[in-house]
């Protein structure tokens, strides 16, 4: 009799699991659109993991628009934002044309929100309502003319008009952002000081900076030539009734193959917190645990933290699109523990319950057959030959089964 | 007709060789190259896969005498169209037949030689399905995309006494040339030690959304025996960062800088015994080989090659060997280093051994067809060096030290690592027999 129970158990309790993930993550409220394709920088990547770390949340739903790309025929990336609460600005190139400028302007007088992240804050010199959307802006040719520098010296905001560049930063090295503003809602119950993974430290910005909120700043060290103030890194500007987070760490680099100033605890943590911020007016995501310290720096390398739950919410919802983590996660589970026969049943588990489950994605389901079935056993047969009958399935069913012949 | 036509080459070779040629340097002269040669003489070529490295390597071809490309073959239209001008402009008519099928061109075309340039995905296929048509082959590396597909071209080749050319053309080259030879007669000691550094990453493409078959483009036939998926845009060269297809950087330059490094160790033969790595794929978007990878083979006789992208290793790209009397380091350009100067000078003395030596690759194949002596990369050779990048693919997935039996191509006591020496293919497609 208790045999019975516990196996019973066994097949019940992921089933459960599956189920609350499922009917406890609410449909996301907010609708946000990620504009990308043009920028100095690797927008194809960042775009994606900007898109998976809000989707993560369980409150964002994330549109990518991608414009042409630079000197293409720019007249057709007309975009309605009225179907959207936020909007990310991932792009830094060719202009827009004048029906999605208006509409991007009246989308945030009318109480959008907006997040500038990085390079976005490079694009559009000579568009005064672009500069006064994000506050601060710089390199291309931005000056004195194009507003003050905006820093912090011995704790007073300091608006300098002097002459001059407008941008710069020296090599990538880590450095403390330290919180200015700990009462604003996206800083409250963030560590005062944390260590950002090696990252460029943008300098000497300047703008218009009206109704600007610096929320946190670092200081630009004279050793990696630096201007030896305090640089804002976030910042936060009304316009209108529209709400703007403003980060300018995060650098995507054109060469790099990863970018780990993205994988950083503190970009990722306060990115979902000043976009959510942008959208509503408020924060309701809780501190997540283990964020970096002034000394020590965290990274979470597939964009949050992994557990099995979360490896089987994000399997179960993948589609094309969506990053790949999850199941590189699951991999390296694999490798890391295989001379463990009771964390590889777990795993072994996992990914039959997902083949298995009526509401797991066939995205989700086709990678696991394709990219896991080297490593199954045989008590993966009968549920590859059952899924070999979904006409959408049959041809990676059949792979999976082959590969065990 | 066909046995004729193979029966004058043999005969021209008996002539070539009757006139004192060095046994592996067949003048090319000697052959026709310039010199007034009756159509009937001329060797007759196919191109299938004609994208621009199947169009790149045809063009060394049409600029020979003695070559006659008499028909092209693409899944896509637009690629077959550009062969098919380059080939009639260069004859001055409009000759040149066009196939979209591959089994239609092998059915209808009576030729000596193929030229293939396709995704590695479809290499074991074709490969096979020429070779037992009996036709000599120039083929684009790597060999196969699976280390099976890869040992099914060798047995084909081998079973249909065929001449094969392996595209892996830095052997054809003065500096990697010198190079091996040098490291092969001991110019730098006894080597230890081999990095083979070959290219960063790949490219990025992100995520496609699903779109119209291009008109012309059999999208089915080009995906094959791999999954069927949408058409997202991934198309010529690109679909190498797609692992159905290809593994990357990786595969793609096995065949020149391992090919090299294996040349110089008199290892091309053989294969390593053990294999332990790592790598790193993009997680976001559609390409998914690896990009960073870091792995090392190693050798019954000791002997490690340690294989990775050109960013983790001081040498970059490239193969450097390591001796117990220096270091001697090739890569393109022309380059070759030494830990000392002096070592690049030495010659081979009376008891040296001598590298087979080939000045232009594509000669070197219609020479060899004509002389049915075996071509500077024949197909085993291909195999064992693109075999050392699909071992450290098979190395990266599962993440464990390999122990590998060079002889049998099996993986020892590793029933899950062996699923992966080959890919199930799709109906209707099947592995060849």
């Amino acid at each position: 009799m208790k045999k019975i129970k516990i196996k019973s158990m066994q097949v019940i309790i992921p089933f459960l699991i599956a189920l609350c993930l499922f009917s406890c993550s609410k449909r996301p409220d907010i609708d946000a659109l990620l504009i990308t394709g043009q920028n100095n920088h690797k927008w194809q990547g960042s775009n994606v993991v900007i898109k998976s770390i809000l989707e993560n949340t369980g409150i964002f739903k994330v549109d990518v628009a991608q414009s042409p790309g630079q000197g293409r025929d720019m007249s057709k990336f007309i975009i309605d934002f009225s179907p959207y609460n936020l909007v990310i600005l991932d792009y830094n190139g060719d202009e827009w044309p004048d029906e999605t400028k208006k509409n991007f302007v009246s989308f945030v007088e009318t109480g959008g929100g907006v997040v500038v992240y990085h390079a976005a804050n490079n694009a559009f010199p000579g568009w005064k309502e672009y500069n006064e959307i994000t506050g601060l802006g710089g390199w291309d040719k931005r000056d004195e003319n194009s507003g003050p520098y905006v820093y912090v010296k011995d704790g007073e905001v300091v608006r300098d008009d002097s002459q001059g560049r407008g941008g710069s930063h020296g090599p990538q090295h880590e450095f403390v952002v330290e919180t200015f503003n700990p009462d604003h809602p996206i800083m409250k119950g963030l560590p005062d000081k944390w260590l950002h993974v090696k990252d460029e430290l943008y300098s000497q910005l300047r703008g218009p900076g009206k109704n600007m909120e610096i929320l946190a700043t670092a200081y630009a060290d004279e050793k990696y030539k630096g201007t030896g103030r305090n640089e804002p890194i976030l910042l936060t500007v009304r316009y209108g009734q529209g709400r703007i987070f403003h980060t300018v760490i995060g650098h995507a680099g054109g060469k790099e193959m990863f970018y780990p100033a993205m994988e950083c605890a503190g970009f990722i943590t306060t990115l979902q917190r000043g976009a959510e911020w942008a959208a509503t007016g408020k924060v309701t995501q809780k501190v997540p645990e283990g964020l970096p310290t002034d000394t020590e720096t965290v990274r979470w390398e597939y964009y949050e933290k992994m557990d099995m739950d979360i490896i089987r919410a994000r399997i179960s919802d993948y589609e094309v699109g969506k990053t790949n983590n999850c199941f590189i996660a699951l991999k390296d589970m694999f490798k890391e523990n295989i001379d463990d026969p009771e964390k590889i049943e777990e795993y072994h588990n996992l990914i039959l319950d997902i083949l298995q489950s009526r509401k797991a994605s066939k995205e989700g389901k086709k990678i696991l057959m394709k990219d896991f079935s080297w490593m199954a056993n045989e008590s993966y047969i009968p549920v590859y030959k059952d899924l070999s009958a979904d006409e959408d399935l049959k041809n990676e069913a059949l792979y999976a089964l082959e590969m065990l012949d | 007709m066909k046995e004729n036509r193979r029966d004058f080459l043999r005969k021209a070779t008996l002539v070539a060789a009757g006139i004192g040629l060095s046994p592996t340097i067949i003048k090319a002269s000697s052959l026709g190259r310039g010199g007034h040669i009756a159509p009937s003489d001329k060797i007759t070529m196919i191109l299938i896969g004609s994208g621009g490295q199947g169009r790149g390597d045809m063009m060394d071809f049409l600029r020979m005498n003695d070559v006659r490309v008499i028909a092209v073959c693409d899944v896509d239209d637009a690629q077959s169209a550009r062969a098919k001008k380059m080939v009639d402009d260069t004859y001055g008519n409009s000759d040149c037949r066009v196939y979209k099928d591959y089994r239609e061109i092998l059915e209808k075309e009576d030729t000596d030689t193929a030229l293939l340039a396709l995704p590695d995905h479809w290499h074991a296929i074709i490969g096979c399905a020429v070779a037992n048509k009996k036709i000599d082959i120039y083929g684009e590396k790597p060999l196969a995309r699976t280390i099976a597909g890869g040992r099914a071209i060798v047995e084909a080749v081998k079973k249909n006494n065929l001449i094969w050319q392996m595209g892996s053309w830095q052997r054809s080259q003065a500096n990697f040339h010198k190079g091996a030879e040098l490291v092969y007669n001991g110019a730098i000691g006894k080597i230890n030690y081999v990095e083979v550094g070959l290219p960063d990453g790949g490219h990025y493409v992100g995520n496609p959304p699903a779109m119209p078959v291009p008109e012309g483009l059999d999208w089915n036939m080009w995906l094959g025996p791999a999954q069927k998926v949408p058409f997202r845009g991934v198309l010529h060269f690109h679909w190498r960062w797609i692992m159905d297809y290809s593994g990357g950087q990786l595969t793609d330059w096995a065949g020149h800088h391992i090919d090299i490094a294996h040349w110089g160790l008199g290892l091309d033969r053989s294969g390593p015994v053990q294999v332990e790595g790592s790598g790193r794929s993009n997680p976001d978007g559609i390409y998914n080989v690896p990009i960073e990878y870091d792995f090392t083979c190693t050798y019954a006789n000791g002997i490690k090659i340690r294989v990775a992208n050109q960013s983790k290793l001081k040498t970059g790209m490239g193969t450097c060997w390591y001796g117990s009397d220096g270091w001697l380091h090739v890569d393109r350009g022309g380059k070759i280093e030494a830990s000392n100067p002096d070592i690049l000078n030495e010659k081979i003395g009376r008891n040296g051994k001598p590298l087979y030596k080939s000045d232009d690759h594509s000669r070197n194949f219609i020479d060899c067809v004509r002389s049915r002596k075996e071509t500077i990369t024949p197909a085993d050779i291909g195999h064992r060096s693109i075999s050392v990048g699909l071992l450290g693919e098979i190395a990266i997935i599962t993440g464990q030290k390999l122990s590998w039996d060079p002889d049998k191509e099996v993986f020892i006591n590793n029933d899950m690592a062996n699923r992966l020496l080959k890919r199930p293919y799709r109906a209707p497609w099947k592995f060849p027999a």
